[in-house]
């Protein structure tokens, strides 16, 4: 049994591995990023007899900003018995410092050296021994994206771990400094000379002395790094190999830049996800495994199990090439009363194998068609991340981004958020303000479609000629700009800033994308799918109980609203946008078997067509998305974005629909 | 002189940061960019592209002008 008394704290910079390495140790999984501040809360978890607790990043002890003043906490609580201070291998000199500052703290200290992986490419040789009898502590060696070395950490923290030893003493000047503080400053659990060191920082913070004591102080401890690292770290001449530095003045200067950008997007998103995924193989995996080997035999079991007059039909878009395809379609013959045995039949047949049953739609939904697009887009995704290309392209675009009161880090969340606007809601963590993270999460609910919606926009647009989708894209991209710049001047900030490293650039490993990938398909598959068949069971209650109906009808008035006109008509688009409630890309699915399947008076013109999907695309994305916005910003802040984005997303179509009108345009 | 006035392929140490705003504080330590730290120029536009040790930075001029660092003299 652990003691929940006895602590091993990991400690260090941010982005440097530690995350992953505490995931390794304790076996839990969670996405990491490659971008720094993504512990956002502290994890626990166990390790051997002890609780291993990840701290936020830290720089220095001397704690100045928020982040470390946790960490400092979490440091000075009892019975934290040892520091695993994770460092990336390859800036050695600049980390050792903090390793120098927690040693000082008398808590024994472990050094784990992260990230080895990045030396030969970089040419550095390390002498581990060297390092070890040097600093007199226990130095390993992990590279914990695929968890080598972790084992050798989890002996060593099983293992009782020796005193820290006698460390080297600053300048006469600065030693006389810290000695004129008094035992009264001592800090639970860390040595007093550490104590008297943040003391004296404190004091001498704001002072107007020329040189700040705590950089006589750095200057002292880095000079020390330097010198130990020259005997333990090999270097070769040149830093960067001259190939890193030439793609990188490529990649970052704005014109040829943006050409790669485009590159990149139509290779990756369009002929990557769109034809080969959205189109190939979910057409492989609708039409021949769900279609012909696992939904037939399930309606017939559900036909015999659950006996009532009707016949089956085959929807007129169960053509192999349809996106939305449809397994289960029934008539009932005309002139016959259901008994009540086989009403209730039916209603148990429409829940599970019926036109919006859970196996037949939300299953076969999240199978066939959403979970193939994610998972390509995913890798898609996993491939640039792994590249280091997503630092660049935040670099290259942060300008832009500031426009709409971002900046370029907000890039990460909004291209993932074309694989799933939900997932990419909880990556808006790594946005470093509340402010940027709400407006960043409104903007993915607005007006990016993640990938199965676009594939399913895509489908029902084309049906019209492709004029309709790139209008669509255009109409939707501007009303994204003009919200955004908007959004920013409701609610300005001052200073937006932004920074961010720039990992090498390096071949993807195929390794490393496939973690990525199965990370977020694993997220995806528990945190999404189950919304498919709530959605499934929710439209089913709702047909049974007449509320659909009851919302179909109250809608009409804001139809009529929006130019569209015949009985029949009005009724489609209220449903479609009642089934866009539960997901944008039903109601598309829903547009797509109106345009299909109907007669001549039903065809939607053109505009008709563009009005319904602007509206249904700035809509709320899904369930999902709205119960992950409760989750990160609270009530308040969702129910108002909610009802703005609805608000946007009719008058948007309302104002799409009359300016056309006026124009003469797509009539 | 600040991060933003060196020029593309100089040198220099970091002497001070601006102590007195968190906000921008807390950015440039995540970078590791203590006081003490050397680093070089490489870019300039769109945005300041700098190493430290073996990683690479990219930073806004709204940053870069609040880092304070002393050129390195190459003799």
């Amino acid at each position: 049994m652990q003691n929940p008394e006895r602590k091993a704290l990991l400690v260090g910079s941010p982005n440097v591995g530690k995350s992953s390495l505490f995931n390794q140790l304790t076996g839990s999984y969670s996405i990491i990023s490659n971008y720094p501040g993504t512990t956002v809360s502290i994890s626990h978890g166990v390790v051997g007899d002890k609780t291993l607790i990840d701290t936020p990043g830290m720089y220095s002890l001397n704690a100045i900003s928020e982040d470390e003043k946790i960490s400092l906490k979490c440091l000075s609580q009892p019975g934290v018995e040892v520091l695993l201070h994770v460092v990336d291998t390859k800036n050695l000199e600049r980390m050792l410092s903090l390793t120098m500052e927690l040693m000082e703290t008398g808590i024994p200290v472990i050094l784990v050296l992260n990230m080895i992986d990045e030396l030969e490419p970089l040419g550095l040789k390390l002498d581990r021994e060297k390092l070890a009898s040097e600093l007199g502590i226990p130095v390993l060696i992990t590279n914990s994206a695929i968890g080598e070395g972790v084992d050798e950490v989890k002996n060593q923290l099983l293992k009782a771990v020796p005193k820290n030893p006698e460390l080297i003493k600053y300048s006469e000047e600065i030693e006389k400094l810290i000695s004129t503080e008094g035992d009264d400053v001592q800090i639970p659990n860390l040595s007093l000379r550490t104590s008297r060191l943040l003391k004296t920082f404190q004091e001498h913070e704001k002072g107007s002395d020329s040189e700040p004591f705590f950089f006589s102080v750095q200057k002292e401890r880095f000079r020390w790094a330097k010198e130990l690292t020259a005997k333990c770290l090999e270097t070769p001449g040149k830093k960067f190999q001259i190939f890193q530095e030439r793609v990188d003045s490529f990649l970052l200067n704005p014109w040829s830049g943006t050409v790669i950008l485009f590159i990149v997007l139509y290779l990756g998103l369009y002929q990557f996800v769109g034809v080969f995924g959205a189109g190939t193989v979910v057409d492989y995996i609708q039409a021949t495994i769900f279609g012909k080997y696992i939904n037939p035999p399930l309606i017939q079991v559900g036909e015999k199990l659950l006996p009532f007059p009707h016949k089956q039909v085959l929807a007129p878009f169960s053509e192999k090439g349809d996106i939305f395809y449809r397994t289960s379609k029934y008539t009932i013959p005309e002139g016959i009363e259901l008994s009540t045995s086989e009403k209730f039949y039916k209603a148990i047949f429409d829940l599970l194998v019926g036109e919006y049953g859970i196996l037949t739609m939300g299953l076969t939904y999240a199978f066939a068609l959403v979970l193939p697009i994610v998972f390509f887009f995913f890798i898609f995704f996993s491939t640039l991340e792994d590249s280091g290309y997503f630092p660049r392209l935040s670099l290259l675009i942060d300008r832009c981004f500031k426009f709409i009161g971002l900046n370029g880090r907000a890039v990460i969340p909004l291209v993932l958020g074309f694989g799933c606007d939900t997932m990419a809601t909880v990556v808006t963590r790594i946005l470093e303000t509340r402010r940027q993270r709400i407006l960043t999460a409104f903007l993915l609910a607005l007006a990016i479609p993640c990938s199965a919606q676009m594939g399913a926009f895509a489908a029902v647009l084309s049906v019209r000629g492709s004029g309709v989708f790139w209008t669509w894209c255009g109409v939707v991209f501007l009303i994204f700009l003009v919200v955004g710049k908007l959004a920013s001047l409701v609610f300005p900030e001052e200073n937006t800033v932004f920074y961010m490293e720039l990992p090498p650039l390096r071949i993807p490993q195929w390794n490393n994308i496939w973690l990525k990938t199965r990370a977020r398909m694993i997220w995806y598959f528990f945190e999404v799918v189950p919304l498919f068949i709530f959605a499934s069971v929710l439209i089913w209650l709702g047909q049974l109980t007449g509320f659909l109906d009851f919302c179909i009808n109250a809608l009409t008035p804001a139809i009529k609203l929006l130019g569209f006109s015949g009985a029949e008509k009005i009724r489609a688009m209220s449903e479609t946008i009642i089934f866009g409630f539960f997901r944008r890309d039903y109601s598309a699915a829903h547009l797509y078997e109106i345009q299909k399947g109907a007669g001549q008076h039903m065809l939607l013109s053109q505009l008709e067509l563009l009005t319904i999907s602007v509206i249904l695309t700035l809509f709320l994305p899904c369930i999902a998305q709205f119960l992950i916005m409760l989750k990160e910003f609270g009530i308040k802040v969702t129910l108002i974005s909610s009802g703005t984005i609805i608000m946007i997303a009719f008058w948007g179509g309302v104002v799409v629909n009359r300016t056309f009108l006026h124009l003469g345009w797509l009539l | 002189m600040s991060l933003k006035e060196l020029k593309e392929g100089q040198k220099a140490t970091i002497i001070s940061l601006p102590f007195d705003n968190d906000n921008y504080l807390h950015k440039i330590l995540a970078m590791g960019l203590l006081p003490g730290v050397e680093v070089e120029k490489i870019i300039d536009y769109p945005a300041i592209v700098i190493d430290a040790g073996y990683s690479r930075f990219s930073l806004d001029s709204n940053l870069g002008s609040e880092i304070k660092v002393k050129q390195n003299i190459i003799y």
